[in-house]
């Protein structure tokens, strides 16, 4: 269909700055008008970018979900048992989200990514209640330094579709 | 006119019996146009007392439709108001709280306080004409005096022990509001954040110095948070992020009146100066690495409410726009905070008007 998604909005947006924000006289609507421009702005940019940065998100996040697994797994008497959160992982990792003749809609990719940020979060609850024990191990540093880095590259992504988009007065 | 609006017609038919007079007209009704916790209305009355008659300003407060942006309860706002009531700082006065559903014909419940004359806004504030920097300097000293007066209120006799919780002792202020943001957010979260979690691990691990004393705390504070009137603070509001604890966090809170003036290639004033000219008037030492150790602190508060906003987004049952802009933009700015905390990230751009940059 044309116009495309992107071409809908980019001309929702121009008609909202041309005759809808001039329209606003009264404070409360002219701040209003602020705010949703920057938002029309953001959702230009979900719909264009949100889905493929979803995609290599999650890709990322199981490389690293897997990596704590095999932590878990071979962590050490001394280190208490991470038995739990190695099965635990490995449920979240072996669960399905779609299956392969079916397209991944964006909803989809938030539901599995929220499944794996959950598991992510999981696991460093389960590492902060025992950072006493397991923070000398050289393997746990060079693991938490892969899930920050991670975490940083995630927050890099979002920042695709946020900074570009919020750059007048918000309100 | 939204349904939901206060209406000349409930408020003509509720404030007769509150205010204890006869026929009310009321003259003037407006929106606080930039409230993003709560709404705020400023209501004009003129009031007949048999013959007499008065003009009343009231300032109406109340939730949103689908709750508050900060958790902090309404009735709790109102009771921090009425503590006040007759100390040292100024704020202005609550009249009442009304939460009888036999008088809000289906409003929600709210408060009501007097007007104070004055504008949160200063003229030439933000002017960087080196002409204006005696303003910025003398406003940043009144500022830092109404700051002083807060943090060395007698609060256990002002009732706030009974309000807030308190902490266990000056070496873990920073452990008290760890502990209650992160209960507030599993409260209501509907998505997960590891970022909160590594970055509450690095605060744990390297906390701040212990405190000087535990004090009264106001929270968000500074430019576009008081009432100023002839170069004056009458009123302090905003106090939906109010605790007891630390007072380095109100000074990582502060926005605007301690930032830097350079005159003649000398710091007449910033942070530094401003803690010193504290320290001078309410002998309480603050290091300015606590300050820095609260601003870190405040990303995960922020990421917090901004989280809370999306709730009744998500749930509709409040689909203001105005709710998305903190659920989004500001909620990543508290994660650009923890990410250059731990090391993986920048701090956010700084944005006028906003902490965290």
């Amino acid at each position: 269909m044309r116009p495309r998604t992107d071409e809908i909005l980019r001309s929702v947006l121009w008609t909202f700055d041309e005759w809808i924000v001039p329209e606003a006289t009264t404070p409360f609507a002219k701040s209003l008008t602020l705010t949703m421009g920057n938002l029309l702005r953001h959702v230009t940019l979900r719909v264009e970018l949100e889905g493929d940065l979803l995609f290599e998100d999650n890709r990322e996040l199981r490389a690293v979900l897997g990596r704590v697994a095999d932590y878990a797994e071979r962590a050490t008497v001394e280190q208490l048992a991470l038995g739990d959160l190695c099965m635990h992982l490995n449920v979240v990792l072996g669960r399905t989200f779609w299956g392969g003749d079916v397209y991944p809609s964006v909803a989809r990719l938030v539901e599995e990514a929220m499944a794996l940020r959950g598991a992510l979060s999981d696991a460093l609850r389960v590492f902060l209640a025992r950072r006493d024990v397991l923070r000398d191990d050289a393997g746990y540093q060079v693991l938490r330094r892969e899930i920050r880095d991670y975490l940083g590259r995630q927050l890099q992504r979002e920042g695709q579709m946020i900074e570009p988009a919020f750059t007048a007065d918000r309100r | 006119m939204r349904t939901d609006d206060l209406s000349t017609g409930f408020l003509e038919r509720y404030l007769p019996a509150r205010l204890g007079c006869g026929a009310v007209a009321v003259t003037g009704i407006v929106k606080f146009p930039r409230g993003s916790s709560r709404e705020t209305w400023f209501v004009d009355c003129d009031l007949r007392r048999g013959a007499a008659r008065e003009t009343q300003q009231l300032v109406f407060r109340r939730d949103f439709p689908g709750g508050s942006v900060c958790p902090m309860p309404l009735r709790t706002e109102f009771d921090i108001y009425d503590r006040l009531k007759g100390s040292a700082v100024p704020v202005a006065e609550v009249l009442w709280y009304e939460d009888d559903p036999g008088l809000l014909e289906g409003q929600r419940p709210f408060y009501v306080r007097r007007h104070i004359e004055g504008d949160w806004q200063i003229p030439h504030f933000q002017d960087p004409d080196p002409r204006y920097d005696r303003l910025r300097i003398e406003l940043g000293r009144e500022h830092v005096r109404k700051l002083a007066l807060i943090h060395t209120c007698d609060w256990q006799a002002l009732g706030f022990g009974e309000l807030f919780q308190v902490p266990a002792s000056t070496r873990v202020c920073h452990e008290a509001i760890i502990e209650s943001v992160e209960r507030e957010l599993a409260a209501f979260q509907i998505e997960p954040f590891p970022l909160f979690l590594e970055a509450k691990e690095w605060l744990l691990d390297n906390p701040p110095a212990p405190a000087s004393r535990i004090s009264l705390l106001k929270g968000t504070n500074g430019y576009g948070e008081e009432i100023f009137a002839d170069g004056r603070i009458v009123a302090m509001s905003d106090w939906e992020l109010a605790r007891l604890g630390d007072p380095a966090y109100d000074w990582a809170q502060l926005q605007d009146f301690a930032a830097d003036v350079v005159i003649d290639g000398e710091l007449v004033w910033g942070l530094q100066p401003a803690l010193d000219y504290y320290e001078e008037i309410s002998g309480i030492r603050v290091d300015p690495a606590s300050v820095q150790y609260y601003r870190m602190l405040y990303s995960l508060i922020m990421m917090m409410f901004c989280h809370n906003a999306a709730i009744p987004v998500v749930r509709g049952t409040d689909l203001m726009a105005r709710l998305c802009w903190p659920s989004t933009e500001v909620l990543y700015r508290a994660q650009c905070m923890m990410a250059a905390m731990v090391g993986v990230g920048q701090p956010p751009a700084r944005v006028p008007g906003q902490l965290g940059g």
